[in-house]
């Protein structure tokens, strides 16, 4: 049994994975069955989100649905002719859908959404998937008669590899829009904010919480891998991170996905727009290694000391009114930084239940992830109905307050 | 369960320092303009120096920490409490029981914040014999009507849950539901007695959405929606309010139409007050007659109360006589009214000849402690706080069998909306609306034709030798004396009918000049306007309610709607409907056109606009009036009302809860516009 573990290790060429150990001491106890399976986020254009809505209801996924919104610069020309152009941000509603499929059916599903949606025309969203282990009550199945059905052949999109997911946890009012704001100048991607509660602090203070804001807005950027350090060292300086209190940044692995270029909006002064022509050459070189600029190595050593490598982020999905319970048994096995976001669910799968949903995200180190996963999945509901889920992804680093 | 870390004493100050010192100015930046501006209006335009300047700041300081606690209360207590019956009740109950609830929250809420007195205010002024049906049912009938409007809210808010419960959009109720109610207040204008509650049914359409009802029914209707399973959409919890405030006026019409009935038609001033009809008109009164020579006395002018007496000169004179020297007399004919408001208010010049001789002691206008407001107050909001609350949580807990969650954090939050709520309404008494009266009664100067009546002064041991001749440039002859008062000379016109050459005494009118001394000076006018714009727009500012659905909608979208925008974009359309409402006044304008136009124009409106949107804006017309504007407003339409004589100020709430719904809706679609340019400007590959 070892060997074979240990020669998957190798024949993957694979760095350390946490979520690999959690499934491996989670299959060898036996109680609770851990699915391989692929988590698809789709980010787009609210006027967008009924096509997609409609589309997963066919496919009968479990679909899960935050509100959003992007953040793009526009940029005007200063009136009456003076030299020099504005630049402020405009914000527009959008939709976060999240579900999860097999990991063979990933490609044709972002195929056939990415020819529904149209998101190969730069500003109408970004799609992508994540390898993850889910625990939870049923593997996520899918109707295949209609994914075939909407199969695209020979679509001239090319999914990118070697992307990388950044996820910012701002404590402060109004920095989400400072660090999308940042982000926007780097050229990085367009920023999606949402919303979420983070209780750490005031879990563990009297009524006195109150004066401290449990509101934490979360920017999220798409980013090719190869920066995606440099970009956090760079975002978390601006931001300030390295004082207390102030928020942290965790970065997770994109398998596949399409990147939203459209990162200003304003007058075209050439044939085709730099965001065009970024995307054209993504696409035909497959990957974004091209656009390497930022010198990861020569930014990352004086900042070291902020940076946690080989992390993980556990997610649950729950009713709402567990969510204090499973809080305190994160806290309790010395998680902490849960961030909680209000869901929606649709399925194609019949008539749900009348709940109201939130997903929780915690980032920790991989030495704690098998005490936080065996914990929450004692606590949790897995076993008896198809609601709690519990998901555990890869890490690579993340960026905190050093103590 | 963890423990609690405790914080030393230094640490937990600071932070507690920050909190507040974070929400009050927050409130002190949205009362600073309707503060500032009425300043500015009373000391650099009316040039009137400010009564009782240090009372009044106090009264605003009351009202800065009134909406920091009330608004903090909200969000920890109530609203938290509101959302999780809404998400419960789906989960447990079916729909009949929601529905139920929503009745009685809905009836409790109208009981509970008793907006109809402020519509008593409104209608003040509303004579008997002109208005016979409006008059009944604000006063006689005012019961029936607090349970017609509490009916409608009910219904409302079970309609409301019902559509969030099947998921029904919001357009189609809005082309059901205005339409109808349209179509009665057209009906309505077509009859003489009908037509008169108009205004009345739109202004309790306007008013009942109090600054609690709001965020409890949207807090509700979010934690219904939620678990509504949709997906997406972000009009979750919007669109109550809407109905709320259309609901009630149906519910007022429908009360109308069957009052009508038993009511005895307008007539004349002369033909209801004459002995031969007291049977008839004393059915206004609850068959009181006694009432009716109140009525003729304190709303009626000299033709009516002749005619009381039968135009009897001799029988009149001596009743006129009567007041002055009897206070039984007195009590009876003037009611709450002084003799000297009477004669300010509503005597003739024949009757103040008659009174001349009597020397009336002017009183002290009578303030009130601070003591009795804070009293009064407090009964008004443990009313209107308590009673919703308990509901809830007895709702919560014993029938829905579920725990409060923080109950703490809720048990501090319901102290602070009681303790917001009593200081708010106390500091409106005593600062905002006493500065707000000053000026809306300073204002009618502005565009004053004539010289007001203010008092009359009699002059002892006056003597004809006193007097001298002058001329004017027509040529005309005039008589004058020179009074010497507060080391001041100056010249009196002298008037033989106020003189008294028997007892040497004259009594000398004191009156007010116009401020721009022409007819409806087009100035003086654009001044009134302008200052209705302002008083709007400021007003609604500040308004707790407004600021409440801001939060939710800046929640709701993410932050891609701010709530400044939101409050900004109400804020300017109340504006702009009390310039409406006020012009209704000022020109008599026929209030079903104003209504027929600017709620077409709104359905038009709708029909462009998302549906997460036109909710939103439906709302945001009922949460506007309430309780800093409606006090404000009301001292306004009266005080102007009151200069040109005009029957009642109905009418500007209406106008001021339907011009923001206009202004949110072009700014939805504007915002739309902006969007769609986003995702078609790339998609022409």
């Amino acid at each position: 049994m070892n060997d074979n573990m240990e020669m998957e290790k190798a024949s993957r060429n694979r760095a350390f994975s946490p979520s690999r150990t959690v499934w491996r001491t989670q299959m060898a106890k036996g109680i609770y069955t851990p699915h391989r399976v692929s988590l698809i986020t789709c980010m787009i254009n609210n006027n967008l989100a009924p096509v997609v809505q409609d589309f997963l209801t066919q496919l009968e996924v479990d679909a899960y649905i935050e509100q959003a919104r992007n953040v793009r610069e526009l940029v005007k020309p200063l009136p009456f002719g003076i030299p020099g152009d504005t630049v402020k941000l405009r914000s527009t509603p959008s939709t976060i859908f999240r579900f999860t499929v097999p990991r063979e059916n990933v490609r044709d599903t972002i195929g056939a959404i990415i020819a529904l949606a149209g998101l190969n025309v730069p500003g109408r969203g970004t799609i992508f998937s994540q390898d993850l282990m889910e625990f939870s009550n049923q593997p996520p199945v899918i109707n295949l008669a209609f994914l075939d059905s909407k199969k695209v052949e020979n679509n001239d999109v090319t999914l990118l590899n070697h992307l990388s997911y950044m996820i910012c946890v701002l404590s402060e009012n109004g920095e989400g829009d400072n660090l999308a704001k940042n982000a926007l100048d780097l050229g990085i991607c367009v920023p999606q904010l949402t919303n979420a509660t983070g209780n750490d602090i005031r879990d563990q203070l009297g009524l006195i919480r109150v004066t401290i804001p449990a509101e934490k807005e979360i920017v999220h950027l798409i980013m090719p891998e190869q920066d995606s350090s440099s970009i956090a060292q760079l975002l978390a300086e601006q931001a300030k991170l390295d004082r207390p209190g102030r928020g942290f940044i965790y970065q997770t692995p994109i398998t596949v996905g399409l990147i939203d270029t459209y990162m200003k909006i304003g007058g075209q002064k050439f044939a085709a727009s730099m965001e065009q022509v970024i995307a054209a050459i993504d696409s035909l070189k497959g990957n974004t290694n091209w656009r390497r600029r930022l010198d990861a190595e020569g930014s990352a050593d004086n900042r070291n000391a902020c940076v946690h490598s080989d992390n993980c982020e556990v997610t649950i999905i729950s009713d709402e009114d567990r969510i204090d319970d499973l809080r305190a048994t994160c806290l309790s096995v010395g998680a902490t930084g849960a961030t909680t976001t209000r869901i929606t669910r649709i399925s194609g799968q019949g008539e749900l239940g009348k709940q109201s949903l939130v997903r929780s995200a915690v980032s920790i180190p991989a030495s704690m992830a098998d005490a936080v996963v065996d914990s929450l999945l004692q606590i949790s509901t897995i076993d008896k109905e198809n609601v709690d889920k519990i998901k555990v992804l890869d890490s690579p680093s993340t960026y905190v307050r050093a103590l | 369960m963890l423990d609690k870390k405790r914080l030393p004493i230094g640490d937990s100050l600071a932070m507690i320092g920050g909190y507040a010192k974070s929400r009050i100015m927050g409130q002190i930046k949205s009362v600073a303009f309707i503060i500032l501006y009425l300043v500015f209006f009373q000391v650099a335009i009316l040039r009137t120096p400010l009564a009782n300047a240090w009372g009044t700041a106090g009264g605003i300081a009351l009202v800065v920490f009134g909406l920091a606690f009330f608004l903090e209360g909200l969000v920890l207590g109530m609203m938290p409490i509101g959302e999780r019956v809404g998400v419960k009740l789906p989960a447990k109950v079916g729909i009949v029981p929601i529905c139920i609830f929503g009745v009685i929250l809905g009836f409790g809420s109208t009981l509970a914040e008793p907006a109809i007195s402020s519509l008593k205010t409104a209608g003040a002024t509303i004579t008997a014999w002109d208005s016979p049906l409006l008059y009944m049912i604000l006063d006689k009938y005012s019961g029936m009507l607090v349970n017609a409007v509490g009916a409608g809210v009910g219904l409302a808010v079970a309609l409301g849950m019902c559509r969030f419960y099947y998921g029904w959009n919001i357009k189609p109720i809005i082309f059901v539901v205005i339409p109808l109610v349209m179509a009665m207040t057209v009906y309505a204008s077509f009859n003489a007695n009908l037509s008169k509650i108009i205004g009345l049914a739109w202004d309790c359409g306007a008013v009942t959405t109090g600054a609690v009802t709001v965020p409890l029914v949207l807090a509700l209707g979010i934690g219904v929606s939620r678990t509504a399973n949709k997906g997406s959409g972000n009009d979750g919890g919007f669109g109550i309010i809407m109905l709320a405030s259309a609901f009630p006026i149906a519910a007022v019409l429908g009360l109308g139409l069957y009052l009508n009935t038993l009511i005895p038609a307008a007539t004349t001033e002369e033909v209801f007050f004459a002995p031969e009809n007291k049977t008839v008109s004393a059915q206004l009164f609850n068959g009181n007659e006694a009432m009716i020579a109140e009525h003729a006395f304190t709303h009626g002018s000299e033709a009516g109360r002749r005619a009381l007496f039968g135009n009897d000169s001799a029988q009149f004179d001596k009743a006129v006589m009567a007041i002055a020297t009897n206070d039984s007399v007195c009590k009876k004919y003037l009611g709450n009214e002084t003799l000297q408001e009477w004669l300010a208010l509503r005597a003739s010049d024949y009757e103040r000849g008659l009174l001349s001789s009597v020397e009336i002691a002017s009183e002290a206008p009578v303030t009130e402690p601070l003591s009795t407001t804070l009293k009064e107050e407090t009964v008004g909001g443990l009313r209107a706080v308590i009673p919703l609350t308990l509901l809830l949580i007895l709702v919560l807990t014993l029938f829905l069998r579920e725990k409060i969650r923080n109950k703490d954090e809720v048990a501090l939050g319901l102290t602070f909306t009681l303790v917001g709520m009593i200081l708010l309404t106390s500091g409106i008494k005593l600062g905002l609306g006493s500065l707000g009266g000053e000026v809306g009664s300073q204002l009618p100067k502005a565009f004053a034709s004539e010289e007001k009546f203010v008092e009359q002064v009699v002059i002892n041991n006056f003597d004809s030798t006193m007097l001298y001749s002058g001329i004017s440039p027509e040529g005309e002859n005039l008589t004058f004396f020179n009074l010497y008062e507060k080391g001041e000379v100056k010249p009196v016109e002298f008037n033989p009918a106020y003189y008294d050459s028997e007892k040497h005494t004259y009594t000398q009118i004191i009156t007010e000049k116009p401020l721009f001394n022409s007819k409806l000076s087009v100035l003086g006018l654009v001044l009134v306007l302008l200052f209705a714009f302002g008083l709007g727009y400021g007003a609604t500012l500040a308004e707790p309610a407004l600021n409440a659905l801001g939060i939710t909608v800046e929640d709701l979208t993410v932050g891609a709607i701010k709530r400044k925008q939101i409050v900004q974009v109400v804020s300017v359309g109340v504006g702009m409907g009390i310039v409406l409402g006020l012009a209704r006044i000022l020109f008599d304008l026929p209030l079903v056109w104003l209504i027929v136009i600017s709620y077409g124009l709104l359905l038009i409106l709708t029909i462009f606009s998302e549906d997460g949107f036109a909710s939103i804006a439906w709302d945001s017309g009922g949460v506007t009036t309430g309780p800093v504007t409606v006090p404000l407003v009301l001292a306004l339409g009266l005080g102007i009302g009151g200069a040109l004589n005009i029957s009642d100020g109905f009418g500007i709430l209406a106008m001021a809860s339907a011009w923001p719904i206009i202004t949110v809706l072009l700014f939805g679609i504007f915002t739309r516009l902006k969007q769609r340019k986003t995702l078609k400007t790339n998609d022409n590959e």
